[in-house]
């Protein structure tokens, strides 16, 4: 069954104002899972284009400090949906290390990130979705953990 | 890999006012996918209470109109973050039919998670819609992950050719 408790669902950050999220986004540790998949929505408002990158850090602070956005040689899947209030279809995107939504192109669109833990840099297990400028549009963002794993340092007992 | 193509995401409600969102959001069918689970996030605004069903259908008009709700015998999971601004701990409630979003309890952000399994809709009833009445100044939106999709076609796609 997909639900929390197989694939935790983590709020990036709650619906407020685009311009309101720029870079405070929380992040999330990947060290107990398998990836990340980053689901923005985004309602246009205004006429002002969202950068949306990623950042990683060997802390949460860190990877919301920004300091080290993931780069080339780490391109990550991109999904996106431009008129979502209308249109199920996924579109995916070449993989890349950005997606901006584009406020003359979009009305109501989703965006999805997959990132890999795999490709991120030694010891750097925290991500971040990173945003830039953000209009009056309204936006939100939500982490969904991929093969998440048993927490503990022993795997938990199943046959006693 | 947790990706639109396997776990197929559809947008509810893009973010707005819970009193623009009221029982305005899309319905999804379930007709090929096991279940869905339905994801609401929520931020507190005033202080009016903001309550969630879900609407069945045999097609997606009739379960937005409202008509049929889905009800006793059909209780379904419903997982409840209360502070998501600083937990990801979703607590899970007893199975029920709906959930009241408190605007006295819940003063910051919360997200709540409803699982509906295909199997528990009445016949012919495969439309799902998630319905919340409270016309609050809360900023409220709506996503639904199918679970288990499988081939939309008629006949299964081939995989050895």
């Amino acid at each position: 069954m997909f639900c929390p408790e197989t694939f935790p669902i983590i709020e990036g950050h709650e619906p407020v104002a685009a311009s309101a999220v720029v870079d405070t986004c929380r992040a999330v540790s990947l060290e107990n899972a398998v990836g990340v998949f980053i689901l923005i929505d985004y309602h246009a408002n205004s006429d002002v284009d969202t950068l949306c990158t990623v950042h990683e850090g060997a802390t949460a602070a860190e990877a919301v400090a920004g300091t080290y956005p993931i780069t080339t040689g780490a391109e990550f899947p991109i999904w996106a949906v431009a008129a979502a209030e209308t249109d199920n279809t996924w579109v995916r995107q070449a993989d890349g290390l950005n997606y901006n939504i584009d406020a003359n192109v979009i009305t109501h669109c989703m965006v999805g990130f997959y990132i890999a833990a795999s490709k991120l840099t030694n010891n750097r297990k925290y991500v971040h979705l990173g945003t830039d400028t953000g209009g009056t549009g309204l936006m939100n963002v939500v982490y969904i953990l991929d093969g998440a794993r048993y927490q503990q340092v022993t795997p938990p007992e199943a046959i006693a | 890999m947790l990706c639109p193509e396997t776990y197929p995401v559809i947008l509810g409600h893009e973010a707005l006012a819970a009193s623009a969102v009221l029982a305005t959001s899309a319905a999804v069918s379930l007709e090929n996918a096991k279940g869905v689970l339905i994801v609401v996030t929520h931020t507190t605004g005033d202080n009016v209470n903001v309550t969630l069903t879900v609407d069945e259908g045999d097609t997606a008009a009739e379960a937005v109109a409202g008509t049929h709700k889905v009800t006793t015998g059909a209780e379904f999971p419903i997982w409840v973050t209360l502070n998501a601004a600083t937990t990801d701990v979703p607590v899970r409630q007893a199975d029920a039919l709906t959930y009241v979003i408190d605007a006295d309890v819940l003063t910051g952000t919360c997200i709540v998670f409803f699982y509906i399994a295909a199997s528990k809709l009445t016949n012919n009833r495969q439309w799902v819609h998630l319905c919340s009445a409270g016309a609050a100044s809360a900023i409220m939106s709506v996503h639904y992950i199918l679970d288990g999709g499988r081939y939309p076609q008629a006949s299964p796609l081939t995989a050895i050719t």
